[in-house]
């Protein structure tokens, strides 16, 4: 039913469509040979080339592609609304029957909100932040059903009960910031449903969302399809999304679907190179930890690996990081030297508290970090999942004594840290690195990338500058960089690259322990995997221990030996990365297990 | 009750700022009046009188008393601080009118340009905006934005002077000067609306095109909200957030303002009166014309501070925050 695209062999095209009049009555939506560009200082930039899809009546149609690949302008582009300097350039968007290409904005803006819904990405934006969010969907409704004020306003309130908000009546003339992020979505969602629209676009709709709430958000809007008879087209970046909720998947790579055809065939026979990748590194499709690689093993075993480092002590002997977490704990144990503590880190019973202020006085405090305690054996990688607002950014930071605790203590390698300050706790510095989960933000822009790596040498007056250069220049080969790029900015990296300079940086100075406060949640799924992949090289390569924060259960599968979940400041349930997973003790580790998309695809 | 009580938190310091700022003004023009070099009431009468002036030491006593100008400094200050806080701003030296009279007298003069400036400044400005933001072609956008700069670039005695000589000398339609009609108040309005209107414009018109990017402006779009209402409904009460404080500047500047357009149209009010105590060394009068003025300026201020209130309900007071703890919001 769905058309293939120029990467697929099946050619059923738009024209085979038009043929059978039962199929173009079932066809809400016809694409055909889309090309869309946005006109640059440096010229015009094509952002989709040559898309064909249909969307058939009440199903439900993934466009999964990464950052990039043009799915958001092909999602603005079937409500002709595109960023400024984007047109459509040919091709035609034909909408139960008709091209929407020629339309005057008059009958654009009746069938926007109408006839077509639209859920958009950011809910924290995308809702008119001075309107009570009941006037929000009652300003949908009075436009297209004519309805009366009080009509209007009583038909918005069954809307947000129909969207799941408990408590409608009072939601209706609440403000956005008084909502939830979950919730605002929800309102966003009710918009866009309003007037029983035949079609609605939804673009990555649960993508700013925590997991749990991505996966209410996301059944709630399976209700509204099945109930409604929707058509929906749903762009994610997110292929685990896309497998649990969609009927037909398209893939999109640099403004061209790569592949195209049902969930099913897609993601269990994938034929184009791309989508294989992408099936392979979803996060929430694989379920193996990874292992190092084996060129890194054997470079270990000629122990090639840090000879410049001569100023760090020698690496550790390999071993220490295996597939099982119960294995690598007890490795870590037995392989550590006499002088070295087991643990690398341990924590006590850490509290962190912060006074909300209140207008009018008065305060209300809350504990970020509410008694936490761990450990994190040498060698190995310790995790801390959880949501936004779960305090294990906080608690990381605490580890790092980048923060400090109200009360708690935290030993590094035996000694008791907690108390630090000044050159003592400069010096620590050397031994705990921290990466960061922004690498836009956490690089110098104007700084070299040498420049940028070799800055914790130069703090530590380690070296002199050339030797400080070579190092950088070896550092990045340890991250898969090519040392060519010593001299570039920041600006001109990738994403992924960006986060190997990090990674670089962290490393120059030899440290034993590397706090990584999501250090893969901003990249693209692909990348992810290659990051991950590097990081449990290096942990071989140079014996690094890892206290590991991230909300993505799926990939901290992929890294961990020791999980903690943590929720509302406290540790939930703590073990074995092998223990939590498989054998869930707590009712919330279980709802995070079953948030993670992917599991119909499996 | 707890709504009163949460206004009279959120109000009460910003009371504390107004007075503060107003004792601070009072006090600062003191300072500077009583410990310049020379006698201040000596350089008035010399200024009334011309330099050879000759003075009898009782009179000048006499005089003292009369203007208030006797006793040590601190009794002089708090005096006049009290008197002040009563509505006694003490006698012109020159004229020998107290001050609050002429103040009164003047300050309706005032008023009217300035609050007819405001008004002409801010809708021309709101309606600029307007016709970029819905304009077809990019050429024309840029254009219109382009004209209000023009606006602070030409002073006012010379836009005055243009002003003069085409409706009120060529075509004859407005009178030059005085202060008599409400016609003679509308070129020197005119006058100031342009300074006043181009720095709101500058905010006002940066504001809307942000905030015609932004995310929820999408979403309006989406919905198939016409142009005109998003302007209305979704732009303007989110681009009078950052403009409403240059607001608040801009009546102050007002204020204090006026002197030129007001000697340019010879007109009487606030600015011209400054003008004419300056020169005749009057410090009652200065006195009184500074007070008034720091004391619209903080009066104006602690009303932004009120209107944001009711303009972004993330700042308002009260109902919302407690609803908030009890959501148990996520961020």
């Amino acid at each position: 039913m769905i058309e293939h695209g120029s990467g697929a062999k099946v050619g059923s095209g738009a024209n085979a469509v038009d043929e059978h009049t039962t199929e173009v009555d079932d066809n809400i939506l016809v694409v055909r040979d889309l090309h869309v560009s946005y006109a640059t200082r440096s010229g015009s930039v094509a952002a989709v080339r040559g898309i064909s899809f249909v969307v058939p009546r009440g199903k439900i149609v993934a466009i999964v592609g990464e950052s990039g690949s043009g799915k958001s302008t092909t999602s603005q582009a079937l409500i002709r609304r595109l960023a400024s300097g984007g047109r459509i350039d040919s091709g035609s968007i034909e909408f139960e029957g008709r091209d929407l290409g020629p339309m005057s904005e008059r009958e654009l803006r009746s069938i926007r909100g109408g006839r077509i819904g639209f859920v958009p990405q950011d809910p924290s934006k995308s809702l008119n932040p001075l309107m009570r969010v009941g006037d929000q969907i009652a300003e949908a409704l009075r436009l297209h059903l004519k309805l009366s004020k009080a009509e209007a306003a009583t038909e918005a309130v069954r809307i947000l009960a129909e969207v799941g908000l408990p408590d409608p009546d009072a939601r209706a003339t609440q403000f956005p910031h008084e909502l939830s992020g979950g919730m605002r979505q929800r309102v966003l969602i009710g918009i866009a449903w309003a007037c029983n629209p035949q079609l609605v676009i939804a673009d990555e709709p649960t993508s700013a969302l925590d997991v749990t709430v991505q996966r209410h958000v996301l059944d709630n809007i399976d209700e509204l399809v099945r109930r409604h008879n929707t058509s929906v087209v749903l762009v994610t970046h997110d292929l685990a999304v896309a497998a649990d909720r969609a009927d037909y998947v398209a893939v999109m790579s640099n403004g061209e679907i790569v592949e195209q055809g049902t969930t099913e065939q897609v993601l269990s026979a994938p034929t184009h190179e791309y989508t294989k990748k992408l099936v392979e590194s979803a996060p929430g499709l694989a379920s193996k930890r990874l292992t190092p690689s084996l060129t890194v093993l054997g470079e270990q075993q000629q122990s090639s690996a840090g000879k410049l480092f001569t100023h760090t002590r020698p690496a550790q002997p390999a071993g220490s990081s295996t597939a099982s977490g119960a294995v690598a704990a007890s490795a870590a144990s037995s392989g550590a030297d006499a002088a070295e503590a087991t643990n690398i880190l341990e924590v006590s019973n850490l509290v962190k508290t912060f006074a909300l202020r209140r207008q009018g006085g008065g305060s209300q405090v809350l504990r970020a970090v509410d008694d936490v305690s761990f450990v994190v054996p040498r060698g190995s990688t310790f995790s801390i999942v959880g949501e936004s607002g779960s305090g294990k950014t906080t608690t990381a930071r605490i580890a790092a004594r980048i923060a400090s605790a109200d009360s708690g203590t935290v030993s590094f390698d035996g000694t008791d840290v907690t108390s630090l300050s000044g050159e003592a706790l400069r010096q620590l510095r050397r031994r705990v690195q921290v990466v960061y989960q922004n690498p836009f933000g956490s690089l110098d822009p104007k700084m070299s990338i040498e420049k940028i790596i070799a800055e914790p040498l130069r703090a530590f007056r380690v070296g002199d500058r050339t030797h400080r250069a070579e190092v950088a220049r070896e550092l990045l080969e340890h991250v898969s960089l090519s040392p060519t790029l010593a001299q570039r900015r920041p600006t001109e990296l990738s994403g992924g690259q960006r986060q190997r300079v990090a990674i670089a940086r962290s490393l120059a100075i030899g440290p034993e322990l590397i706090v990584l406060d999501e250090p893969v949640s901003a990249l693209d799924v692909s990348v992810q995997e290659q990051i991950l992949q590097l990081l449990v090289d290096l942990q071989v390569q140079f014996g690094l221990s890892y206290l590991f924060i991230s909300h993505d259960l799926g990939v901290i599968r992929q890294i961990s030996d020791h999980i903690a979940v943590m929720r509302s400041g406290k540790v939930l349930e703590a073990g074995t990365a092998h223990d939590v997973m498989s054998n869930p003790q707590h009712e919330y580790t279980r709802e995070l297990l079953e948030a993670i998309p992917g599991q119909r695809a499996k | 009750m707890t709504q009163v009580k949460a206004w009279a938190g959120y109000l009460l310091p910003k009371l504390g700022q107004f007075l503060f700022v107003v004792v601070a003004t009072y006090t600062l023009v003191f300072v500077l009046v009583h410990f310049l070099p020379g006698d201040p009431l000596i350089a008035a009468l010399a200024a009334k009188g011309g330099a050879s002036t000759v003075i009898d030491p009782a009179e000048l006593d006499a005089l003292r008393v009369q203007y208030g100008l006797d006793g040590s400094l601190w009794q002089q200050y708090f005096g006049h601080l009290i008197a002040a806080a009563q509505g006694d701003l003490g006698v012109s030296i020159s004229t020998g009118v107290p001050v609050t009279e002429m103040i009164a007298r003047a300050f309706p003069f005032s008023v009217q340009i300035a609050s007819l400036a405001l008004l002409f400044g801010v809708t021309s400005a709101v309606l600029i905006t307007f016709l970029a933001y819905a304009a077809p072609w990019p050429w024309l956008r840029q254009l219109l934005l382009q004209i209000p700069p023009f606006g602070i670039a030409v002073p006012a005695f010379l836009s005055g002077l243009l002003l003069i000589s085409v409706f009120a000398f060529s075509l004859g339609w407005l009178p030059s000067a005085g202060a008599r009609s409400f016609d003679a108040a509308i070129l020197p309005a005119i006058t100031l609306a342009l300074p006043v209107g181009a720095l709101f414009f500058q905010v006002f018109s940066s504001a809307v095109l942000e905030a015609q990017n932004s995310p929820y402006v999408f979403t309006a779009v989406a919905k198939g909200v016409p142009p005109r209402r998003i302007f209305t409904k979704h732009l303007l009460r989110n681009a009078m957030l950052p403009s409403i404080t240059i607001l608040g500047l801009l009546i102050g500047y007002l204020a204090g303002g006026t002197a030129v357009v007001e000697t340019v149209f010879s007109r009487d009010g606030i600015g011209r009166m400054t003008v004419n105590a300056v020169l005749a060394r009057d410090i009652n009068v200065i006195q009184g014309v500074v007070l008034l003025v720091g004391a619209i300026y903080a009066l104006v201020n602690l009303l932004v501070d009120v209107a944001y209130g009711f303009i972004d309900p993330r700042t308002r007071i009260g109902g919302g925050i407690p609803s908030r703890a009890r959501l148990g919001a996520k961020k």
